[in-house]
């Protein structure tokens, strides 16, 4: 499942969780241009339920993440579950996708 | 009487004209043949004004006018013939004037203009531009050959600088570390690219610098010498990168590279920052692929490069290599371009007795093939207290083999078949993760096959899919089917991990989560197996 809330003018936190593969892409992807499309430009992605995750899901982190920082913000993955870390060790995105621990220290670190 | 008289010194006049004009143009052919640039040109044009007695003179050659001239003259097209008006008239156009184009190449076009005489130009003015402009273009001609054969002696100097250099950097051959036996091979491109082998102890790296020629060359050298002082450091990638990385950022270019240190006990670590995975032949006949553990230097740099670790036993070969050797061509009978690649490497080894043994056999399977880059080979054996006999080939003379699958256990696979649609990639992944719970990371098979179905439906148009699981003593055969159009992902190219981009990763993923893959096409099928061993975590 994929929720969003506005955090403030220039922040967005997206919840997702159960599953993000081919079939439900699209919607993270269209979640991620309206924040991008309505001024947001900090990206904060609550993951610490998605019990799976697919090269089709970490496409769409990487548009977000390239749309936020063209617009000088960031995209942090918050608290990421063991299947995203995974996903993410074995494709060495993890050295370049920031990763915290908390919403609140993705607060902090966007300020 | 008096008009026979005129008549006769006009017609000497003229000749004396002729005569001053041929003795005019024999030193021009002389002073054109010595010029050096474009103003000896204007000094010729500038002589013939004087001769003609015109009170200037101009030269339009290179798309612009090669000096200040009058501004009527600005606006005038370059003529298609001799001209004695100007094709725009302008109030403060002279009153005499004539003007002569030369040349037809794209670069030796251009004209040159008289104007300002006494009188009009004549005839004879005319034929000594025409011949004056003829020299002109012949001598631009010249100029732009002259260029270029100073430009291939300069490429031709860079060329054979960058291989000297290169040369002295990269040594031809390695010595062997204590209790294993090595053979290298280092064959620069005919444009030196930027591969480099090195050894230092028990040391043994293996590069690439993107780029060619003495830029190449260059950064070779950088690495060389910070190799030697990296080693040294407790993390040698860290090292490596503090000294190269913002260098390469700054020309643009990056280098891959494989770091291996091997001890006596036939233990290693290694690094591998972008480059082809490093082979290991196992005595037993089996391939295991040491693939990147960080991305290429001059990407983005990791604040640290931890070294994983392996083991090797005594007749186990390891292949360090440039991907001059992956990437070596041929055309296919069909006319598309066929590659050598990681798995034609592999194959080659699988009946390798020895590291000198396998560069034979490397050398015999790329006859025939176009090796476009540098190439570079190193082959070390794990052979404590060596003798020649000790380890022959694990099938020999050469059968080529298939890589092995362990034989399947007693226990009855699972099956499941299902539509080639994405809303049944949760059950296909619900199916994978409880047949696989014995795996110490059971995600990574849902993962792959995920990416295979994937592929699948979103570019092979398969309609149907399944996927058979066997539990082995030792792990787990799975084998994923779809009736897509012909696809083997053993084949991919991949691009490297760590790269911001939005494609590219399914078969990347496929590839680094499993212990091996194998495909075949069965009937209208792609069938791909993949194994992963219980004991191991990747």
């Amino acid at each position: 499942m994929i929720s969003s809330s506005r955090l403030d003018s220039s922040s967005v936190h997206i919840t997702v969780t159960g599953r993000l593969d081919l079939e439900n892409t699209q919607q993270l992807k269209q979640v991620l241009l309206e924040a991008g499309e309505q001024g947001a430009s900090s990206i904060l992605m609550s993951m610490a339920e998605l019990e799976f995750m697919d090269s089709s899901g970490l496409s769409a982190l990487v548009t977000g993440l390239k749309t936020a920082r063209k617009a000088g913000g960031e995209l942090y993955l918050i608290a990421p579950s063991a299947a995203v870390n995974e996903l993410l060790e074995l494709t060495l995105l993890n050295q370049v996708i920031p990763v915290v621990p908390s919403l609140e220290a993705a607060r902090q670190r966007r300020v | 009487m008096k008009a026979t008289l005129e008549a006769l010194e006009s017609t000497v006049a003229a000749l004396a004209d002729s005569y001053d004009q041929l003795v005019f143009l024999q030193h021009a052919v002389h002073r054109a043949v010595n010029a050096t640039d474009l103003s000896d040109l204007m000094s010729l044009t500038h002589d013939a004004q004087v001769l003609m007695e015109a009170g200037g003179s101009a030269m339009y050659a290179a798309g612009h006018w090669n000096t200040e001239v009058p501004g009527w003259l600005v606006s005038q097209p370059t003529p298609s013939r001799r001209v004695f008006e100007l094709d725009v008239p302008t109030a403060d156009a002279p009153a005499a004037f004539l003007g002569v184009p030369f040349g037809t190449g794209m670069l030796e076009i251009g004209w040159i203009a008289f104007w300002d005489k006494s009188a009009a130009f004549t005839a004879g003015d005319a034929r000594l531009a025409e011949n004056l402009a003829t020299l002109i273009a012949s001598t631009l001609g010249a100029f732009q050959t002259r260029q270029r054969q100073l430009h291939q002696e300069l490429e031709e100097h860079d060329r054979l600088l960058a291989t000297r250099i290169w040369r002295n950097l990269v040594a031809e051959r390695l010595p062997a570390p204590a209790q294993y036996l090595l053979v290298s091979r280092s064959q620069p491109a005919a444009q030196v690219g930027g591969d480099f082998q090195f050894a230092l102890g028990d040391w043994i790296m293996v590069g690439d610098v993107s780029g060619k020629g003495i830029a190449a060359a260059l950064f070779t050298g950088m690495f060389v010498s910070s190799l030697q002082l990296a080693v040294l450091q407790e993390d040698v990638g860290a090292a490596i990168a503090v000294a190269i990385h913002a260098q390469l950022e700054a020309a643009e270019m990056l280098a891959t590279l494989a770091v291996i240190h091997l001890q006596e006990d036939g233990g290693f670590k290694y690094l591998n920052m972008g480059h082809p995975p490093l082979l290991i032949r196992r005595a037993d006949g089996s391939t295991e692929a040491l693939k990147a553990t960080a991305p290429p230097l001059g990407t983005f740099a990791l604040p640290r490069y931890p070294m994983l670790t392996g083991q090797l036993a005594p007749g186990d070969l390891l292949c360090l290599y440039s991907d001059g050797i992956s990437e070596a061509q041929r055309d296919r009978a069909d006319g598309t371009l066929e590659l050598f690649k990681v798995s034609g490497l592999e194959r080659t080894l699988n009946a390798a007795r020895n590291p000198e043994h396998g560069l034979e056999l490397i050398e015999q399977a790329l006859q025939g093939w176009n090796v476009q880059d540098d190439l570079t080979v190193v082959l070390v054996q794990y052979a404590p207290e060596f003798t020649p006999a000790a380890f022959p080939a694990p099938s020999f003379p050469f059968t080529p083999k298939e890589p092995s699958m362990p034989e399947p256990a007693p226990s009855q696979p699972q099956r499941l078949e299902l539509r080639a649609d994405t809303s049944e990639l949760s059950t296909l992944g619900t199916f994978i993760k409880d047949a696989c719970s014995r795996l110490p990371r059971p995600g990574l098979p849902e993962l792959a096959v995920t990416e295979l179905a994937a592929n699948a439906i979103l570019h092979g148009g398969a309609q149907h899919m399944s996927v058979q699981i066997a539990e082995e003593e030792a792990g787990y055969l799975l084998t994923f089917e779809d009736d897509g159009e012909f696809f083997d992902p053993t084949q991919a190219t991949l691009l490297p991990p760590g790269e911001l981009r939005e494609g590219g990763y399914g078969l990347m993923i496929v590839q680094r989560s499993t212990d091996r893959v194998q495909y075949r096409r069965r009937a209208a099928w792609n069938s791909t197996d993949l194994y992963y061993r219980t004991g191991a975590v990747l």
